[in-house]
């Protein structure tokens, strides 16, 4: 059982991963700032419950998931955009093509479902399939079916921003 | 270019432009109101949860100051009414704060969102069309009242009466038909869709 101090401590260690969430699903800083609220009531209403048997960070992404999934945005979804539209500051060891590579990818990424999004995310973060079906709710195999036509997808569509 | 080739500093992006919150910051997000539309619906809860209290209570004062069979009658079956409402209410009440509490997966958190919504428009619904009824009965037993208190009883002509009084709640009740389900369509439809297409999403794999 978490008390108020160790809850905001943990999510204090952990709020990148919010941040993350909160990057991937609002187009607005206004957005953002609501979603990233919302995630922290959320899990903070839903800590009374957290028995430990998964990691906080693996708890906290299902509960910013599920939280920036059902938020009602009142912005029309075909003129939405993320906040992933906008290019990269990006670190000065890299090279000018790899640098519009990964704008590129991120564009394509700014475009996915929600759902497809979700299951990037988890991807990037190095969760195994069995660990991204466990959080999505899907078998392995559907995981790992739907992880090859999102890559498949984002090879092309990011291919119109190179 | 392959995702896989990006992958880490993807990641190590993703949370740029992220100004971090400090514990002092974060704390007072325990203060604030949430704005999910499942918090609207569960404050909306509250509130009418309260107004049928307070309908109760106005209305076992009329049944005491009043001796009128009728207006009785419609007081006790209004009160029932009002009870059973109420009860559904707060057995989705609870549902709502148990899923508060929860964690589920993405896809049983789709489920029961959409469940919970399904069943407040429903109810919503229901109740906007029973209380027709209700205000028909209403409409004749005052009017009755009204006619034999202002001594006009004699000049008025029931039949006449009847079918204009008939007629103007057909038109009241079709309107309602229409404008209930068009609002809770506008209230809710849109998002319901949004989220049953994810849903579906999910489950066609």
């Amino acid at each position: 059982m978490y008390s108020e101090l160790e809850f905001i401590s943990a999510i204090n260690t952990n709020q990148k991963i919010i941040h993350k969430v909160c990057n991937m699903y609002m187009p607005n800083a206004g957005g953002r700032e609501d979603l990233f609220q919302e995630i922290v009531l959320n899990a903070w209403k839903g800590i009374k419950n957290f028995k430990g048997d998964s990691k906080f960070s693996t708890w906290l992404y299902r509960v910013a998931l599920n939280t920036a999934i059902t938020f009602y945005r009142k912005e029309k979804r075909t003129i939405e955009t993320s906040s992933l539209d906008s290019p990269l500051e990006i670190a000065p060891d890299i090279s000018a093509s790899q640098e519009d590579s990964m704008n590129a990818m991120y564009r394509a990424i700014a475009e996915l479902s929600d759902i497809d999004k979700a299951i990037v995310m988890l991807y990037l973060e190095d969760y195994s399939y069995q660990e991204i079906g466990d959080i999505i709710g899907i078998t392995v195999n559907n995981t790992a079916v739907k992880m090859n036509r999102i890559k498949t997808k984002l090879k092309e569509s990011s291919k119109k921003y190179l | 270019m392959e995702l896989d080739d990006l992958k880490s500093k993807l990641n190590s992006k993703m949370d740029n432009d992220a100004s971090s919150r400090t514990p002092e910051e974060l704390s007072t997000y325990f203060n604030r109101k949430t704005i999910s539309i499942l918090s609207k619906i569960k404050r909306n809860m509250w509130f009418e949860l309260m107004l049928t209290i307070v309908v109760v209570i106005a209305f076992a004062i009329t049944y005491l100051l009043y001796s009128s069979l009728y207006i009785r009658f419609f007081m006790v079956f209004t009160t029932l009414f009002c009870i059973v409402f109420s009860f559904y209410i707060y057995s989705l009440y609870r549902r709502i704060i148990r899923f508060e509490q929860s964690s589920f997966t993405v896809k049983e958190n789709l489920q029961q969102v959409i469940t919970i919504l399904e069943k407040f428009t429903r109810i919503y619904y229901l109740v906007s069309m029973a209380m027709l009824p209700f205000v028909f009965v209403l409409g004749i037993i005052v009017g009755y009242i009204d006619i034999n208190a202002s001594g006009l009883v004699k000049q008025f002509h029931y039949v006449r009466g009847l079918i204009f009084y008939f007629a103007w709640f057909v038109f009241w009740s079709v309107f309602m038909y229409f404008f209930t389900r068009w609002y809770i369509k506008k209230l809710y439809g849109k998002y319901v869709t949004q989220l049953k297409n994810q849903l579906t999403e999910l489950e066609n794999g």
